[in-house]
């Protein structure tokens, strides 16, 4: 009888171990086993309203206006039967508090505590966010001389290549000055003042493409621009070492937006009877020994009259750095372009590149910036023609790296938090 | 000592009795937790497939313009961004919400179902298929699943009166009738010409609302319905809510439907193949004509058509025989638009086909993937729904997913989850 009564006590045991142990191992209700993500669909029906601003549209509003009305039936219509809503919309108020504006729902009930609640953030659309850049303090000059012609610039002129240049570039530099004649370049390269701008340490941008103009006169010149010992007829290729070497002595940065830097010269006055052999008068070719003489000018070293030589690698691939840039200062040119005139000289001519915009395809780099050791740097986009502006743009923010500051400008109760939460029918 | 015998023998049948009884209580509990996790399990992978499949355009990102497979599975816009869904990836899937399959040229096409007057057929060797979308989605073998894109709002449409034409519009959503309801539309008007089919549009010149039942009258005064054939496309929107909906007026026996022959040749333009159906040896002649949408629908047809849509240059001709086809090419850029096919055979007979370049641009419902198992294998099928936005259309899209790992479902509730 004594085994029987242990038993029994042993299966009291038990059934307290399985009471205890069912009493806490509680298990979740079924519903919340597997239900839908509320949270998501409501993040999703918020958005799909907003898409096309009817939200900003009616959140406004007063409480009695008919859209009210609307915007629930709509609500009723877009969700599935058997999903509990409530709509709230709250002004968000400047010192940081939230005041309940208006309210709806589909249930008098409550949602029950495994509701989900999504929201989104309204601002009325006279709201404006802009960024202030922090400005670069260099001058920038744009050639948009009317006295010469751009060449693989195909489809734009120079002129509204500056024009575009100007107003992308201009909220970034301390000054922005066309330079509207070769005149006018002859006296910057001079370091004469335009309009009591900063000439040193100025960033000059050509808008001309693979051509650059040319000053009469003095510039033109025999020895400082006109090379009369150089063969096959390319004179002016002296021109571009003297511009190096201008570029040194004033620490300018040069941007060269497309194809092979310095081919052509162009003045429509000082070469009127001469064509760059492709039929457009004005220019004259400096073939590639401009470049070379450029680089020559640049190092400071004695000027040869030498050919250079640029590079096809093909489709090239914006660098993580330009990408991160790209987003930064909001320009997306695109990620992948074709490079037929990519140059080879980092490390070479006493220049570093140190903004680097498409990923180097063996030495071969397609757009960068190369900063040299004694004063001066060169952009250069070797990309083939039409040309990008933005991409030139670009290397010239990630060379000098502005800093932005965020700035909203908003009027009072200009902003509403609208909130959906969502809970199934019988939810608990 | 029989006694002490008797009381062991009961002792140990009453234990043995217990401890079955309390294996068996345990187990029930461990079973249920165990399928509970499972279950739980099932509806954050649904979830997150959902995202994954919503949020991402795959690889490569055109993958929907171009007739090459995808590397990676996603069906969002690559030109957009959060839930919005491209028309043209979907246009690319082996639909299960199909027709009878279409022959042309000895190559199969899969029948997309529309309402009657609008065609989708796509080459069976052009669709992604279900098991190739699991693959890429690193769920073959795993987990099951179907997506259903559906639009929010229902449209329908019927011809009240044919002299001069009348057409009531009715707009419901989650079966409620939808008052208020801004209605713009245009009313594609066929005559025949001296050769080949004339064609006007007629836009809306103000929107028409739908009165407290959801239903509108849209008066066409210059239209007799019995000396032509029209297709009325309306597109809705109530506060953020939109929808498009057509309607094509019956047409002869022989019609012209369109088959899709290429995404793309290479030259970004996409092959479209004009064929008789039934096939017969008749002489059709036909008028094709793009109407490409601007980014929203509703935004075009707010700017009456005339100015947002651009009307590519007609291409006009001759389709007869039977199994012979003719082909015309449309851009496969990345904008959505509606093919308009107008056709005669005699000085009496014309009709209209419409076909949706992108699946939103005529409202079409897509369902993609395995069949959902029945409730009488006991699987335990989880559903997740995001509200999406397919060429400015407002859809409904759900999952169901399920798992092929074999467990069934046994929790309290039963049979499928919610």
């Amino acid at each position: 009888m004594m085994r029987t009564v242990e038993v029994i006590l042993v299966i009291g045991i038990l059934a307290s171990a399985f009471a205890i142990g069912s009493f806490f191992a509680v298990l979740p209700s079924p519903r919340q086993i597997s239900s839908m993500n509320l949270q998501e669909l409501a993040l999703t029906t918020l958005q799909m309203f907003d898409q096309n601003n009817e939200l900003n549209q009616i959140v406004f509003k007063s409480n009695l206006d008919a859209s009210w009305g609307y915007l629930q039936a709509a609500l009723a219509a877009s969700l599935p039967s058997n999903i509990l809503y409530n709509f709230t919309v709250y002004n968000m108020t400047s010192n940081g508090q939230y005041k309940l504006l208006n309210s709806f729902s589909n249930t008098k009930t409550g949602l029950g505590t495994s509701s989900e609640t999504a929201s989104i953030i309204v601002p009325s659309s006279n709201v404006t966010f802009s960024f202030i850049p922090k400005k670069i303090p260099r001058t920038l000059y744009i050639l948009n001389c009317s006295d010469a012609n751009g060449w693989w610039i195909t489809g734009y002129t120079a002129q509204t290549l500056a024009s575009n240049l100007q107003s992308m570039l201009s909220p970034y530099f301390n000054c922005t000055v066309m330079v509207q004649s070769t005149a006018q370049l002859g006296k910057i390269l001079n370091g004469t003042s335009l309009q009591g701008e900063t000439v040193k340490n100025a960033t000059v941008i050509n808008t001309f493409g693979e051509v650059v103009p040319i000053p009469a006169g003095y510039y033109s010149s025999n020895g400082i621009g006109y090379d009369t010992n150089s063969k096959d007829g390319y004179h002016y290729a002296e021109y571009s070492y003297t511009l190096g070497k201008q570029v040194r002595q004033w620490n300018w940065t040069w941007v060269s937006i497309v194809g092979w830097p310095f081919y052509y010269v162009s003045n429509t006055a000082l070469l009127s009877g001469k064509q760059n052999t492709w039929g457009i008068y004005g220019m004259n070719m400096t073939s590639t020994y401009g470049l070379e003489a450029f680089l020559e000018g640049l190092n400071n070293q004695g000027y040869s009259y030498t050919t250079s030589t640029t590079y096809s690698p093909g489709i090239v691939n914006l660098s993580p750095s330009a990408l991160y840039y790209c987003n930064y200062y909001g320009i997306h040119p695109s990620t992948s372009q074709t490079s037929t005139r990519a140059l080879s000289i980092n490390n070479t001519f006493g220049l570093r590149a140190t903004s680097i915009v498409f990923n180097p395809v063996g030495q071969e780099i397609a757009a960068a910036t190369y900063k040299h050791t004694g004063g001066g740097a060169f952009t250069a986009i070797g990309l083939t023609r039409i040309p990008d502006i933005r991409v030139a743009a670009l290397a010239l923010l990630m060379y000098y790296q502005p800093a932005l500051s965020p700035s909203m400008s908003t009027s009072s109760s200009s902003t509403r938090l609208v909130t959906l939460q969502l809970g199934l029918q019988g939810g608990g | 000592m029989p006694g002490a015998t008797i009381d062991h023998l009961v002792a140990v049948v009453i234990f043995l009795v217990a401890i079955l009884l309390f294996v068996n209580l345990f187990s029930q509990n461990l079973q249920s937790a165990i399928l509970y996790q499972r279950n739980s399990q099932l509806a954050t992978e649904a979830s997150d497939l959902l995202d994954s499949i919503s949020l991402s355009p795959g690889n490569p990102q055109n993958w929907g313009t171009t007739n090459s497979t995808p590397t990676f599975f996603g069906l969002q816009d690559p030109t957009q961004e959060g839930y919005i869904i491209s028309s043209f990836s979907l246009m690319r899937l082996n639909a299960s919400s199909t027709g009878t399959p279409r022959n042309c040229g000895n190559i199969w096409y899969s029948n997309i179902t529309m309402i009657p007057g609008g065609y989708l057929f796509v080459p069976f060797n052009r669709v992604v298929n279900y098991t190739t979308s699991t693959q890429k989605l690193g769920v073959n073998g795993s987990y099951g699943f179907q997506l259903a894109l559906i639009p929010i709002l229902n449209i329908s449409m019927s011809q009240t009166n044919p002299s001069p034409l009348q057409i009531r519009v009715t707009v419901t959503g989650s079966g409620l009738p939808l008052a208020g309801a801004s209605l713009n539309y245009y009313l594609i008007n066929s005559t025949n010409g001296s050769k080949y089919p004339k064609f006007q549009i007629l836009p809306s010149t103000s929107a028409a609302y739908t009165n407290s039942v959801g239903s509108a009258l849209l008066n066409f005064s210059s239209v007799k319905a019995t000396n032509c054939a029209y297709a009325l496309i309306v597109y809705a929107n109530l506060k953020g809510l939109f929808g498009v909906g057509y309607f094509v007026s019956p047409s002869m026996t022989n019609k012209i439907t369109p088959v899709i022959g290429s995404f793309n040749d290479g030259e970004g333009n996409a092959t479209i193949l004009l064929t008789q159906f039934p096939p017969s040896n008749a002489k059709i002649s036909f008028n094709a004509t793009l109407l490409v949408l601007g980014s929203s629908v509703s935004s075009v047809v707010q700017m009456s058509v005339h100015n947002a849509t651009v009307s590519l240059p007609t291409v006009t001709g001759l389709v007869s025989g039977t199994n012979q086809y003719t082909p015309i090419q449309i851009p496969s850029k990345n904008q959505a638009g509606i093919l308009i096919i107008t056709y005669n055979s005699t000085a009496t007979n014309a009709g209209i086909s419409l076909m949706p370049w992108g699946i939103g641009s005529l409202g079409a419902t897509l369902v993609y993937g395995a069949a959902i198992p029945s409730s009488s294998n006991k699987n335990w099928i989880t559903t997740d729904v995001r509200q999406v936005m397919i060429a400015g259309e407002s859809y409904e899209f759900k999952i169901a997913l399920w798992s092929l790992a074999g467990y069934q479902a046994q929790g309290p509730s039963g049979g499928t989850g919610v």
